[in-house]
């Protein structure tokens, strides 16, 4: 109904958040980009989004990437389809790449982008035995061969 | 001294993200992560998901001790899917209706199995799949929070189910697949419906009346009386044999789903030429004239054989021209609405 008469004012300007990595960089993002975070929605909701929000634990090359992911699960009109193959493209990394993801996340809390990481390191798990998965992972925490032993023992099913 | 890129970040994961990592994992790949390192040891037993597999009696005994140690409060998910029976099993679901699961299945591939009582009671289920299991005559559930639910596989009469989903106010998902109801006129009414999905044998009639339905897909088998989208009106539902398109689908009058929300339309399994076919492709031409919001129509239809065990050509069948109209001719309410026509002979895709 007010169609007509909003055509002739000026578009709205898009309200803007500045991040700020660990490193120092800084990072513009669409305020309703910025709403998948629930961290970020808090601070919006508080007014405190009006500085440039400190992020401690996230180096600028992984906020880059966060604020990428962000921006097109923000995009209107996007089929899932092709939403889904982006998102396969986006976590196919190091996996020390997809840990930082899982971590800014958690941090952020953007449910579809920790979602989308752990499902990653989930799939890489799967049906794998505990040697490729420390391989894979370069876990250096192991057991001792009594202790291994003593591990196995406890659920011999699973790993049969 | 470790170089950067031997930094273990896998062994100093917050417990929240080891959980969502778990929940992406069958419980047997959870366990054995307590192998991984001194830190994993004990973290599996803390996971608020557990999806098993049992596909021998032998680990029963072994998969109810680790069972036993698992200490979470509540239960996220308890997914199970098995294909022998045990006493056991009883515990194990008792355990997760105990610890309010939400997100519940119980696929059983060769027996039935009763569904647990404890289970019928429960305000924190948010999702139920159930599969080959058995609900008692009487039964009465209490599901005030369920939003998914799936039958499949199961001998049910109509009161049952209206029965079930009267205790489901608030389900905004509803399939109901491979079921053999012993059901005519079944009624499906809900305000809080999105997504309806009907592949069920026997069942002679449903009445839809669901205003704010998005998606539908129906199998064309289980359509031998009709279907009716509104609801609101007690006409009789049409024989087949006296069924006329022009006649009936517009006597329909009050169609909220199609007016307003619906987005896709899925009808499945019905063979070209079929008595049903000529019901289901008037529908499907119906629901494309009226629905405003529709974007997409998927028809699978079903290739009979001919004699020398081919699939018949439905160019021979008259029912093709309706086909090809509904593809290219037919007029649309919704402008952006795409109609994929899917053919498969003996269940598998098939080229024409």
């Amino acid at each position: 109904m007010s169609s007509s008469s909003s055509s002739s004012l000026p578009p709205c300007p898009k309200k803007m958040i500045t991040l700020k990595s660990s490193d120092g960089e800084t990072f513009q993002i669409e305020e309703t980009a910025a709403l998948q975070s629930k961290t970020l929605e808090n601070m919006i909701d508080e007014n405190c989004a009006s500085t440039p929000i400190p992020l401690r634990s996230i180096n600028g090359k992984i906020l880059a990437k966060v604020v990428e992911f962000c921006n097109k699960h923000a995009e209107v009109g996007v089929d899932a389809e092709s939403l889904h193959a982006w998102d396969a493209e986006f976590v196919n990394v190091e996996y020390t790449t997809l840990f930082d993801y899982i971590l800014a996340a958690n941090f952020l809390e953007i449910p579809t982008l920790l979602d989308l990481a752990s499902g990653v390191v989930g799939d890489m798990i799967k049906g794998k035995t505990p040697d490729e998965i420390r391989k894979m992972f370069n876990i250096n925490d192991a057991f001792s061969p009594e202790e291994e032993e003593e591990v196995r023992r406890a659920n011999q099913w699973a790993f049969e | 001294m470790a170089s950067v890129a031997e930094v273990d970040h896998f062994s100093h994961l917050p417990d929240a993200i080891i959980h969502r990592i778990f929940s992406f994992l069958p419980f047997k790949d959870v366990v054995k992560t307590s192998m991984l390192s001194k830190q994993w040891r004990f973290a599996w037993t803390s996971t608020p998901y557990i999806d098993l597999s049992l596909r021998s009696e032998g680990v029963v005994p072994s998969i109810s001790r680790a069972l036993s140690l698992c200490t979470a409060t509540k239960i996220e998910k308890f997914h199970l899917d098995a294909n022998v029976i045990s006493t056991e099993i009883d515990w194990w679901l008792h355990f997760a209706a105990a610890r309010k699961v939400e997100d519940f299945s119980l696929v059983f591939r060769e027996w039935h199995h009763f569904i647990p009582r404890l289970l019928w009671d429960s305000p924190w289920l948010v999702s139920l799949r159930v599969s080959k299991c058995l609900f008692p005559w009487n039964i009465t559930v209490h599901w005030p929070s369920l939003k998914k639910l799936c039958l499949q596989e199961l001998l049910l009469k109509k009161d049952q189910i209206m029965k079930i989903l009267s205790g489901c106010p608030v389900l905004e998902s509803l399939e109901l697949r491979s079921m053999s109801m012993f059901a005519c006129d079944l009624q499906i009414e809900s305000r809080y419906l999105r997504e309806l999905v009907i592949e069920a044998v026997r069942i002679s009639s449903i009445n839809i009346s669901v205003p704010n339905l998005l998606s539908l897909r129906l199998w064309g088998e289980l359509i031998v009386g009709g279907v009716r989208l509104n609801g609101f009106e007690n006409e009789d539902y049409p024989e087949l044999c006296d069924f006329d398109e022009k006649q009936y689908w517009p006597s329909q009058k009050e169609f909220y789903c199609v007016a307003n929300n619906l987005k896709r339309v899925e009808i499945a399994g019905f063979e070209l030429d079929n008595e049903k076919s000529k019901l289901l492709l008037a529908l499907a031409k119906f629901l494309l004239e009226k629905a405003v919001g529709l974007e997409k129509m998927i028809l699978d239809a079903e290739l009979r054989m001919s004699c020398q065990g081919l699939p018949i050509d439905p160019h021979d069948l008259g029912d093709l021209h309706d086909v090809i109209q509904l593809q290219e001719g037919c007029r649309r309410a919704s402008r952006n609405a795409e109609v994929i026509v899917n053919y498969h002979f003996n269940g598998l895709p098939h080229e024409l």
